[in-house]
This record gives C-alpha cells, structure tokens and sequence, in this order.
C-alpha cells in the first residue's frame, strides 16, 4: 500500500492506494495514529484503495476511537462501492463521517452517514 | 448463446489449486487467483469482490491462527468450479478451529465498545451462500460456496 499526504486548510489529507488487507494492517495504524494525534483534523481519501478486510477495519476502529476521545475530527472520502459494501456489512458506517468526494469531506456537505 | 455462457461452458467442472506460505504478504496473490476465477466463471464484479473478501479472510485466519507463531507452514486454496457455483475449500495442517465459537460481533455497539472479534468470520458468512468448517483426516478445510445468480433460489 502506498500512502501519500497533503494539507488542505486545515485538514491532513491522506490518501491509500492498494489493498487495506492483514498484510500492511499494523504499518498503516503505526503510521496513521500519530498523524492522526499531529494533524487532529484528518480526511482519509479511499479513491485508491482496492480492497479492504476487517485486518483494515480494525484499524480504522482504532483511530476512530482514538478521535473520538480526543475531539479529532476524522472524514472518510471516496470509497469506492466494494470498499463501502464492507463498511456496510459490518456495521461501520454509523460510526464515521463519510462523503462522496475529497471536497465534500473538507466542507462538511453531502454525508453518506453519521 | 451470451458470450458469458460461453465463458463459463470453458471453465466447468475444472479444478485449480494455488499453494501458498503461511505469510500475509501472499493474501494480494491469493485475491488475485480467485477473482480471475471467478471472473471466468461470469460472475459480477460485485460478487468477484465478495468471494475475494470472504477468501481473504478465511486466509487470514489461517495465516494467523493455525500455527505457532515463527513456524512455517504451506496451505492451499482450491477453486472447483461447478455447473452453477464455485466451491473454494481453504485448507491447511495446523491447529483446529471451530467457527461457531467464535462470538458474533454486535454490529450496533456504540464506537467505545466496538470489538473486531469474530468480524471476519461474520463477514465471510454474510457474503457468501455457504460456508462449513470440515475437519479432514489431516488438517481442517473451511468450505466457501457462491452460487451463479442464475441458479439462485
């Protein structure tokens, strides 16, 4: 998986490309935790992101929860219908703020949820 | 005939079997080698992705579960493609497992009291239409199903 970060106002906007499965799961909570608690504002941009298991959900618990308890604010963006399908199912999408595009999550419009 | 029918008349009733190191770094390929399966068969994207998600996590827990931590270990995913499923048997030599003790996750907790526990499993039955744990004479097999809409009931 590839991750690249950029600043937009006052969000850190990360985006992952390839597969969220068991393999790079623990590398991308090490790296995301600490972004998360520097950046307090983060938009999670799904665009690239192929695939995702519950290895990737259970990151992605992780950091809400860590957003939650501090007042971070955490966006996901972008997902693509297969990665949503999964959201779904398990019962993640009443738990994050979730929008159809990058701009709509910098702006708070538009929610899929929450 | 559709160019579908004709497709998946290439692919009946053959078998293939991909084995594979108790390694997450090979859960990429194993993704790969069913969705080009199940692509041959004439499955929909939407289902390439489910039967993809529920191999991966029978893979995963395989891969974390069935043996010691540090030993290394091969296992197999075989695909048989039938008439009008495809049947994936996931096998592997290590520890048993039994899949109705795992909890199921409460889909409702509020986000403090969220676990990830048994999820996995969860997910594998909700997208597929059959799913069985069968001890064998070695090892133990989890038993995926996806039926071809057309034959669903």
């Amino acid at each position: 998986m590839e991750i690249r970060e950029r600043k937009v106002d006052n969000f850190v906007i990360v985006s992952l490309q390839g597969r969220f499965d068991a393999h790079i799961a623990f590398q991308v909570e090490e790296y995301l935790l600490p972004l998360l608690r520097h950046a307090q504002d983060l938009i999670l941009n799904f665009a690239a992101t192929e695939y995702i298991s519950s290895a990737g959900l259970r990151v992605l618990l992780s950091l809400a929860r860590e957003a939650e308890q501090n007042g971070y604010d955490l966006r996901l963006a972008e997902l693509r219908p297969e990665v949503y399908e999964v959201f779904d199912i398990a019962g993640f999408t009443s738990l994050f703020q979730i929008y159809p595009t990058e701009a709509d999550a910098l702006a708070g419009t538009n929610p899929l949820s929450s | 005939m559709s160019e579908r029918g004709e497709l998946r008349k290439n692919v009946k009733f053959t078998e293939s079997q991909l084995v594979v190191p108790n390694d997450t770094a090979y859960l990429g390929l194993i993704g790969s080698y069913v969705a080009y399966v199940a692509r041959l068969m004439g499955f929909s994207e939407g289902d390439i992705a489910r039967i993809r998600l529920a191999v991966d996590e029978a893979c995963t827990n395989v891969i974390d579960h069935a043996y010691p931590p540090g030993e290394r270990a091969h296992f197999s995913v075989t695909c048989d493609c039938q008439a009008d499923a495809l049947r994936i048997a996931v096998w592997d030599g290590g520890q048993p497992f039994d899949l109705d003790r795992v909890p199921l996750p409460d889909l409702e907790a509020p986000l403090e009291k969220r676990k990830i526990g048994g999820l996995g499993i969860y997910l594998m039955r909700k997208v597929m239409d059959e799913v069985h744990l069968c001890e064998r004479e070695e090892g133990k097999e989890v038993v995926l199903i996806k039926r071809l809409p057309l034959s669903r009931k």
